[in-house]
């Protein structure tokens, strides 16, 4: 009698709190807010400590792991020297709590002095007021950094200005990992060469599929995995069209992939593909990398991918143990199609982090400065080879002038890339860290691609991204697998631009990137 | 049920406030050692349940991180989130997956750990039944991350064990996890055999409870086993079936995030995707808090409602209900 008291009481008390999820999540992170906003704020603390002889200290936060512990951390102690600063960085492994905290300690005043923030960001403080606008400087204080990501990227700096103003310092974006690649072993044994076009990549994925390439005598290969939409970037390069949702220029205007006239027709020959059986029949549910997996346990000859999943040393290893004779090679150049041979689409000039300083620091000329001091610093030539390889001596040797990484290098210098604030220059830096996949790096670089735009781009208010791209997903599946005729494609655009207000933000995103002035 | 003696008092004559004020208060003190030990959950209730609710005004604000829950505007209309919820071309297709995912997983999962429960009352085998026990209430640990790896293990459609089997038998490969045929099965099926053995510790423990003078009794009238189950086992945990139905129906609206979550893919989202799927997309990644909470708030008015009208249907077909 006791228990059947107290047993419902406390459950619904449970019940009817616990289903509150939403609200009060959101409404705890705010309550911490209030507590880091408690903290002793470090503005106050740090104005006054201009003397010269103290070090300045400078606040940074990124989304990003691996970092040391200051003692430890040789670039900071280097840099430190060196500025005359005390640089402290803030690493939070997950994005999604690095966004939350910067937010709330942005609600309580206690900006960082740099942090990185995405290109969404960047426009919503700006619009507050809450960022320093950084184009009275960027041509004398911050010269150095400009020069150095101008020297890599001619578009850089635009794709950081927001309505003509400058909120942020690029970093340098990253080159391009995918290609196509292909089991030469399997070419060699069914007496097939190395496609170049997409109809002799059909034609072999055909073989793959039912000439039996493992020799185990069960029909159980494909020509082709991947994970979704993208596993046939090569098609729609081929048909010159830059994928779903992609923004490029075509004959002059902006284009977006689902407007393209292309389109339906690289949407044929996946559907073609995939008809006569030649595809791995999960290509649209794998997921958490499984494709990979399944690419090196033989059961398909063709994937398309980054270098960093199919050539470093420890994958070429796996799927050696798997196989001896296994060899993955890349398709180069790109399959040709009727529209051209591209390896899909690439935004060459998306920068990999925006780094901006809050307004606040104005006040403060002499942080500023040293602030200044510290990105010029890592974009000169000394202080970027002191975040590119570390300590000479220690984690590298020069030897003619050429940087040979020590096993220190490996060991300790997985968090060098946290102190590259404007980047690197990337085919240097990644043929000194990855001697042996320096071929497939510079395959993958020089590969031609449609310049896509996708980075210029932010949604408009009221545009409902994730219905929209759920919408999209699924209907371009139900093309590709002949669940709906291609004939209704139009109709199916109608739907996109009217129900799910498509329209609104490819208008938006044209708009941006002629604003941007890469296309006219 | 009349233990709570303050709420059993007689009606109090008008004019005698004072007096009913002073006789709760001495109730409570005559039995202050139950209170004290009462007092850190309620504690607890408040800190962490209640008084985080006031969050809930979101709901009805165009929520900004970086101005705070009091300093964010009001929503213009404040029914703005609601509508955009509403409005949403899936709106309809969500509402309909998460109640019959629900009203599936509650039609199919209740009656299995009552059944293994009583199975395993009547095991007079020791060892075989803790056995059982314990391997039937081993995946309740188990995250869905895992029990996705299995469920692949055995469904895939191109190397699942199942679907060799059907192959090798002359058959045609049946793509359990991306097909809109399957798929709510594969979500029920995998969720009764989750919570299957964890399900059954409730009803044992009801069932060990009961009397054991009533099956004394009902052995020496040469009840057969199949008899005392009928008779005395089912009507005994009776209340224990009933309040939890009761409690499931809360969470009617909930028809687990977590499971679908990791689970689903482009092939079955119209039979797959449900509110709390559609809020994290929608509303968490991209950081519309405002209209997250509002589908929580309308969530957890229909689980009230729910729970509201399933006790009182509780109470007029003669049981107590949950309270």
């Amino acid at each position: 009698m006791n228990r059947s008291k107290w047993v419902p009481l406390s459950l619904t008390a449970a019940l009817v709190t616990g289903s509150l999820l939403a609200g009060c999540s959101s409404g705890s992170g705010s309550t911490s807010g209030g507590d880091a906003a408690a903290k002793p704020g470090e503005s106050a603390s740090a104005s006054p400590s201009a003397a010269p002889s103290a070090p300045v200290k400078i606040q940074m936060a990124m989304a990003a792991s691996g970092l040391p512990s200051p003692e430890n951390d040789d670039i900071k102690k280097t840099i430190d020297k060196k500025l005359n600063t005390d640089l402290q960085l803030t690493a939070i492994a997950s994005g999604e709590d690095y966004k939350n905290q910067i937010r709330v300690r942005i609600s309580g005043g206690n900006f960082p002095d740099l942090f990185s923030v995405e290109l969404a960001d960047v426009k919503e403080f700006s619009d507050k007021g809450l960022l320093l606008d950084l184009t009275p400087y960027i041509d004398k204080d911050l010269k150095t950094a400009k020069d150095f990501v101008l020297s890599e990227q001619k578009e850089i700096i635009k794709k950081a200005t927001i309505n003509n103003k400058l909120y942020a310092i690029p970093r340098i974006g990253d080159v391009p990992f995918s290609t196509m690649w292909i089991r030469q072993d399997w070419l060699d044994k069914l007496n097939l060469k190395m496609p170049t076009t997409l109809d002799e990549m059909m034609a072999v994925a055909k073989a793959f599929t039912e000439q039996d390439p493992d020799g185990n005598g069960k029909k159980d290969t494909y020509g082709l995995t991947g994970a979704k939409i993208g596993a046939f970037a090569s098609v729609f390069g081929g048909f010159g069209a830059g994928g779903p949702g992609t923004f490029y220029e075509k004959d002059g205007k902006v284009m977006n992939g689902y407007y393209d006239p292309a389109m339906p027709d690289a949407l044929k020959f996946i559907k073609s593909m995939i008809d006569a059986g030649v595809v791995d029949p999960e290509i649209m549910t794998n997921k958490a990398n499984i494709e990979v997996q399944k690419a090196f346990q033989g059961k398909a000859g063709m994937i398309f991918r980054g270098w960093t999943d199919m050539a470093k040393d420890e994958f070429v290893a796996q799927y050696k143990a798997i196989n001896p004779n296994a060899n993955w090679v890349q398709i180069s150049p790109p399959l040709k199609g009727p529209g051209g041979a591209y390896d899909g689409a690439y935004d060459y000039d998306r920068p990999s982090r925006y780094w901006v300083i809050p307004k606040a620091l104005e006040k403060d000329k002499a942080k500023l400065q040293k602030v200044f001091d510290l990105i010029n610093y890592v974009s000169s030539a000394e202080g970027n080879r002191l975040v590119m390889y570390g300590l000479e001596g220690k984690h590298y040797n020069l030897k003619d002038g050429k940087v040979i990484p020590t096993d220190l290098m490996a060991k300790e210098g997985n968090y060098f890339n946290l102190y590259q604030i404007t980047g690197r220059p990337n085919k240097e830096y990644l043929e000194i860290k990855f001697p042996n996949q320096a071929a497939a790096t510079d395959v993958a670089i020089k590969a031609p691609r449609i310049k896509a735009f996708d980075s210029s781009v932010l949604p408009p208010t009221g545009y409902n991204k994730a219905d929209a791209d759920r919408f999209a997903e699924e209907e371009l599946i139900k093309f590709v697998t002949g669940k709906r005729p291609l004939s209704e494609y139009p109709d199916f655009l109608k739907t996109f631009e009217t129900t799910f207000q498509y329209k609104t933000f490819v208008e938006a995103g044209e708009k941006q990137i002629r604003d941007q002035g890469f296309v006219k | 049920m009349s233990s709570n003696s303050w709420s059993a008092e007689p009606a109090v004559q008008p004019g005698a406030g004072i007096k009913k004020k002073q006789t709760f208060w001495k109730t409570i003190w005559s039995h202050k050692e139950f209170y004290l030990m009462l007092l850190p959950g309620v504690i607890y209730y408040i800190i962490y349940k209640y008084a985080p609710m006031y969050g809930m005004v979101i709901a009805f604000k165009d929520y900004d991180m970086s101005e705070g829950i009091l300093g964010s505007p009001w929503a213009d209309p404040w029914f703005k989130y609601f509508q955009q919820f509403y409005e949403s071309p899936y709106f309809s297709q969500l509402l309909t997956n998460t109640i019959l995912i629900s009203v599936y997983k509650l039609a199919f999962g209740m009656l299995p750990p009552i059944l293994l429960a009583i199975l395993l009352n009547e095991c007079r085998v020791r060892w075989f039944k803790s056995l059982v026990q314990t391997l039937s209430y081993m995946p309740h640990f188990l995250s869905w991350i895992i029990i996705y790896g299995i469920l692949l293990m055995f469904f895939s459609q191109d190397s699942g064990i199942i679907n060799r089997w059907i192959i090798d038998a002359g058959g045609k490969a049946i793509p359990f996890l991306s097909s809109t045929e399957w798929f709510r099965t594969m979500l029920v099926g995998s969720e009764i055999w989750q919570n299957l053995g964890w399900g059954a510790i409730i009803y044992l423990a009801a069932i060990a409870g009961i009397d054991p003078t009533l099956y004394e009794a009902a052995r020496v009238d040469g009840a057969s086993r199949m008899q005392m189950i009928w008779h005395i086992t089912l009507p005994g945990i009776r209340s224990v079936i009933i309040l939890l139905l009761i409690l499931r129906l809360g969470h009617m609206m909930d028809a687990g995030f977590e499971q679908i979550y990791v689970l689903y893919n482009v092939y079955v989202y119209p039979v797959a995707d449900i509110l709390d799927t559609w809020v994290f997309r929608t509303g968490l990644e991209q950081w519309n808090y405002s209209l997250a909470s509002a589908v929580g708030l309308f969530k957890s008015l229909i689980g009230l409602v729910l729970v509201l009208l399933s006790n009182a249907m509780a109470k007029r077909w003669g049981d107590s209900g949950i309270w």
